[in-house]
């Protein structure tokens, strides 16, 4: 039974002995037996894809149908024997597989499917109409069998070479080449940063499967002693999915009960009638609906414990001494920079996020990015991991122009990074995903087949330093959790954990410390202090204070362009950065409002939130937001990056789901109504990033929303008229300013009690956002405006009061005119240096 | 020789714009819901059987009737099955889709049996029209005249009617569409029915054409996928020149290689994939990317 566990392949072996032996009790004959066996070597071979790779092949028929003629035409034409045909089948599968995916595995997600499914129709009309070699409607019949020549003997080899069949994939899912596969599965980008060539693991894993359904094929024509074109039809095509999905795709024994489950089913059905997929069909829908892991997952959830078995549980033994982690030597000259980079352009649209950025990074310094939201610091990274394309300029990294490599090019010369949003892999173990980087910097140029055949978990040095790197970020006692079941906090040590693996010359880090605990931001910040000492690091991070006591040198970024470049404590004090974050009072508005509002009767409060807590996949961003907007009243809700701002307002919108708290418009409860009847009872939203539909003109942008009792097209052109004459433009044509206007028009549009607007000047040039500010000006007589800022200075003259966000939770609440008078309060709440631990 | 071509090309653009009307219908579905329909070819089917079974019965007022109750059946099976599809990974909807056009062809083998069904054009566009070189049927000709006044209309309904707006700007950012106000679930089903009321007219226009056989519904599903694709997602007057090029690509390879015809439309498809990617008029489109 043990044995049974470790290895599934003896357990699928006595399945289909016991399944063999009791056919004649069951009524089955033993054809259908052999029939099964094959099927699971189909419904395998494609899980490969599917459950493994995580791509879904709707035609992979294609190996399938196109093998029974491999075997049957030589057969035919008494050329060899059954091996011979079968060996044949395997490798011309085998190619047939490298030439399609060359060919549609540049294609993603559904195209891929849709593809496969192309190549098994077009498989179907050669096989059909090609009479002269394929028999086209009548097929091929009477196959000589050489040695195969009873049933039982068929039989038994069928089962054998099945199983071995299988044993061989239980085997390549363990190896390195395996494991990558199913990381790839879970996060391509991640292992595209890591440097592994994913077309290239991709493509394998394809001929891989087109081999192991080329031999499952072969069979087949062996059993049916023919060929039929009906193999490769279009009702067909998605049978061994079919069976897959049925009896489970995330376990290896998933194709042996779907298997089992579809034939006897259909031979069962189709002896009481022909029309048995009026009885099957809303079978398959019921399981895929309600049991999206199959059988085997309902099997698994009546035992209570689901889990994944794709592959053995469990991971390597924790060694008695864990080594230190210590960073590899990166072997690069102190002198020279390791990484330049000249006249670095990038646009989108009208939206520029780098603006000829020029900067030299230096080996073993800590070198930081800051810069106020949207100032383009993760897209420079972008830029220079090749995961977007500059526009102009040229990037030099270790003497060599790496501005046209691919992203796993730059990867293997020496370039590693971290995610800013989360990018661990999620189904693996934090062992796995850790193990899976420093593999990738290990396997580097090996040979494929130690790769291919080889027990990931049994090469001591990467499971060695696996384990170090863990240890050094405290996971070693996590080790064996699944990566869903980590809290969000492990999870970041684990991304940071994965970054440092690579072992990169030039290191990248994109807000490392972003949803660390204050103990844990320290410990990793020593990390990359450590790291820094034999390596070149890049980081990018918003807490300043550790920013400013940790960095050697900062660059600080301002609208895509460079404005300050040089030691912490110089660029803290430089006027520039200063203004760019707190905002300087030579860009305020012309327009500004009155400080006085006009008196008016007392006041109602129109928004509420009481004590609301809400966030994402299980990671809390508002902690408890309490805060209210009274009638006419302007609010604006301020803080640094990530504490919570733009989530608060999706909250208010329904768009995130709110787990306590209540919200409140006019009295009546929204807390949980959805984002479109919470829009009719009169929020409307000016979202971050415009989010206008590109491809509608801007007069149908503003359609759209238009409900009675809002502005009309011809009020609304009277506040902004320069949209007059866009009015017939389509909004993707249009430049940032002109979309923002667009933006706010929109929420004219209906009739409103409140008005959100998230960061409406983000990305503008000082005079754009001076005309915007205007017609936000203009918002204050139509509706109760609450406006989400991180430039406190620019907004505080027109609002009433202000509200500032720190960790999720309110931190000072009161008059805009108290804390625009109070330049500590807002510097310790909002600016760049925390006046409390200010480096001396 | 010319005549041939000229003729067979005739015919090549009727059986277009049929692919068109199918295609576009799996194209609104596809950029709304983001949902594969495989089931889209079994409402074409459904289309052509119920009008079968109504014009016996009451007439030709029975035509209308037959497009119109395909469209609640769409809107109906949408509030049933599709919608519990949105939030699933896409391979959960292709099984379901799959099987749902396998349990329509059952039911249809069920109610109509497997035998084909006759169905006449009406009497009054019997005959051929001859002009000049061209020699087309009657019906056909009728076949091409309704369907572009059926594609006109459609275009202006998406261009000019706020449903049609709601349904161009859904594709691009379907949760915006709701943080306006608008109430989203219920412009799904009626996006959904649009697409199974397209297919059932195709149906109908094809029904005098093409046998009425159980299995012409997954005959027409694939011709709608390449058509699809080689117009690129999205694209309304890419689908209407794939389409086109589509059938008039098949009719001359009927004519001349009846072998090849069914893997000519494949073929055209590999060659524009490999050239264009995203097809001939596709927008980058960052959902589906």
């Amino acid at each position: 039974m043990t044995a049974a566990r470790t290895n599934p392949v003896l357990l699928i072996g006595a399945v289909l002995a016991a399944l063999t032996l009791a056919a004649p009790v069951l009524g089955l004959e033993m054809g259908k037996v052999t029939e099964i066996a094959i099927y699971v070597l189909y419904g395998a071979g494609v899980n490969l894809l599917v459950g493994y790779t995580g791509l879904v092949p709707f035609g992979a028929s294609v190996f399938f149908g196109c093998a029974t003629y491999f075997v049957a035409v030589p057969l035919l034409a008494g050329v060899g024997n059954e091996i011979a045909a079968l060996a044949g089948s395997v490798l011309l599968s085998f190619v047939l597989g490298a030439a399609l995916g060359l060919l549609i595995l540049r294609r993603r997600g559904l195209y891929f499917s849709l593809l496969t499914l192309a190549a098994s129709q077009i498989a179907f009309e050669i096989a059909f109409k090609w009479t002269a070699v394929t028999g086209g409607e009548n097929g091929l019949q009477n196959v000589p069998l050489v040695w195969l020549t009873t049933p039982l003997r068929l039989h038994l080899f069928v089962l054998a070479t099945v199983l071995l069949a299988l044993l061989l994939m239980w085997r390549v899912v363990h190896a390195p080449f395996g494991r990558a596969l199913q990381a790839l599965r879970d996060n391509e980008q991640r292992m595209q940063c890591l440097g592994y060539d994913v077309f290239r693991l991709k493509l394998r894993a394809f001929s891989l499967c087109a081999g192991l359904v080329g031999y499952a094929g072969g069979l087949l024509a062996l059993l049916l002693r023919g060929a039929y074109a009906d193999n490769l039809s279009w009702s067909h095509a998605g049978d061994a999915l079919l069976m897959t999905v049925l009896g489970g795709v995330h376990q290896f024994l998933g194709p042996l009960w779907g298997a089992i489950a579809f034939l006897t089913l259909e031979d069962r059905l189709s002896s009481v009638t022909e029309n048995w997929w009026l009885i099957f069909a809303p079978i398959i829908m019921a399981f895929a609906l309600g049991s999206p892991e199959g059988i085997g997952g309902l099997a698994q959830r009546l035992r209570g414990r689901s889990h994944w078995t794709l592959v053995r549980t469990g991971i390597p033994p924790r060694p008695a001494v864990i080594a230190p982690w210590r960073p590899g030597d990166a072997a690069i000259e102190r002198s020279a920079p390791v990484l330049t980079v000249r006249g670095l352009s990038k646009r989108f649209g009208s939206l520029v996020t780098a603006r000829a950025i020029d900067v030299d990074v230096m080996p073993c310094r800590l070198h930081s990015f800051i810069g106020p939201n949207g100032a383009g610091k993760t897209t420079f990274f972008n830029l220079l991991t090749g995961l977007l394309r500059p526009d102009a300029g040229r990037i030099t990294f270790a003497g060599r122009d790496i501005t046209h490599l691919s992203v796993h090019a730059r990867i293997r010369l020496g370039l590693g990074r971290s995610f800013q949003i989360l990018s661990v892999f999620r189904n693996l173990t934090a062992f796995e995903n850790v193990r899976i980087a420093v593999q990738a910097r290990d396997m580097q140029g090996r040979g494929v087949r130690r790769g291919i055949f080889r027990d990931a978990y049994a090469i001591e040095a990467i499971n060695a330093r696996t384990w170090s790197l863990l240890d050094a970020v405290g996971l070693a006692d996590r080790a064996a959790e699944s990566c869903t079941n980590l809290a969000h906090g492990e999870q970041r040590l684990l991304e940071i954990a994965v970054a440092l693996a690579t072992d990169a010359r030039l290191l990248l880090l994109d807000e490392p410390l972003a949803g660390l605990a204050q103990a844990d931001r320290q410990s990793v910040g020593d990390l990359i202090r450590r790291l820094a000492e034999s390596h070149a690091v890049l980081l990018i991070e918003h807490d300043m204070d550790r920013v400013l006591a940790l960095s050697d040198r900062v660059t600080v970024l301002h609208q895509g362009a460079l404005i300050a470049d040089g030691r912490p404590q110089d660029v803290a004090r430089h006027p520039a950065v200063i203004a760019a974050y707190l905002g300087s009072r030579a860009d305020l508005p012309v327009a500004a409002m009155p400080a006085e509002a006009p008196p008016r009767a007392p006041a109602r409060t129109v928004l509420a939130m009481e004590g609301v807590k809400a966030g994402y996949a299980g990671s809390l961003i508002l902690n408890g937001i309490t805060l209210a907007v009274q009638e006419g009243e302007a609010v604006a809700i301020l803080g640094r990056n990530g504490v919570g701002k733009t989530t608060t307002l999706r909250a208010i919108m329904g768009s995130v789901a709110v787990s306590d708290g209540r919200i409140l418009l006019d009295g009546a409860d929204i807390t949980h109504a959805r984002p479109f009847e919470i829009s009719r009872r009169g929020v409307a939203l000016v979202p971050e990033g415009r989010r206008l539909f590109p491809n509608l003109t801007v007069q149908e942008n503003l359609a759209l929303a238009a409900r009675p009792g809002g502005a009309s097209a011809e009020e609304v052109f009277g506040l902004f008229p320069k949209l007059r004459a866009l009015s017939r433009a389509r909004a993707e044509r249009l430049s940032g300013g002109e979309r923002q206007m667009v933006a706010v028009a929109r929420a004219l549009m209906v009739p409103s009690r409140v008005i959100l607007l998230d960061e409406p000047f983000e990305g503008l040039a000082p005079a754009v956002v001076q005309e915007v500010m205007a017609a936000v000006v203009r918002l204050r007589h139509r509706a109760s405006l609450v406006l989400v800022e991180h430039h406190a200075e620019q907004v505080l003259s027109v609002v009433d009061r202000a509200v500032v966000l720190v960790n999720g939770e309110v931190a000072f609440t009161g008059p805009a005119a108290t804390l625009a008078a109070d330049a500590p309060l807002q510097a310790r709440l909002l600016g760049v240096v925390d006046a409390d631990a200010a480096p001396a | 020789m010319l005549d041939v071509v000229l003729m067979q090309a005739g015919n090549g653009l009727v059986l277009g714009f049929l692919y068109v009307l199918i295609a576009l219908g799996l194209s609104i579905v596809f950029g709304l819901l983001g949902i594969v329909n495989f089931a889209h070819g079994s409402f074409f089917a459904l289309g052509a059987y119920l009008a079968v079974t109504l014009v016996d019965a009451i007439g030709w007022a029975g035509a209308p009737i037959a497009v119109v109750l395909v469209g609640a059946i769409g809107m109906a099976t949408e509030m049933a099955l599709i919608r519990r599809l949105y939030d699933k990974d896409p391979l959960v909807s292709l099984i379901v889709t799959f099987a749902l056009a396998l349990l329509t062809e059952a039911v249809i083998r069920a109610v109509w049996g497997s035998a084909g069904q006759p169905f006449r054009a009406p009497r009054a566009l019997a005959g051929v029209v001859m002009w000049g070189p061209f020699l087309i049927t009657r019906y056909r000709l009728a076949v091409m005249g309704l369907t572009v006044a059926i594609l006109v209309l459609l275009w202006a309904f998406l261009r000019f009617t706020p449903f049609g707006r709601i349904l161009r700007a859904g594709s691009r950012d379907p949760e915006m569409v709701g943080l306006l106000g608008i109430n989203l679930p219920r412009a799904l089903t009626g996006t959904f029915g649009l697409g199974c009321l397209l297919a059932a007219i195709a149906g109908l226009l094809a029904a005098p054409l093409w046998t009425v056989t159980p299995s012409m519904g997954t005959a027409a599903i694939m011709p709608a996928f390449v058509i699809v694709t080689i117009g690129g997602l999205g694209s309304y007057v890419g689908a209407v020149i794939a389409g086109l090029l589509v059938g008039v690509v098949q009719s001359l390879t009927i004519q001349f290689d009846p072998a090849a015809s069914a893997a000519a439309m494949y073929v055209l498809m590999a060659a524009i994939l490999l050239v264009r990617p995203r097809g001939l008029l596709g927008e980058r489109w960052e959902r589906f990317e």
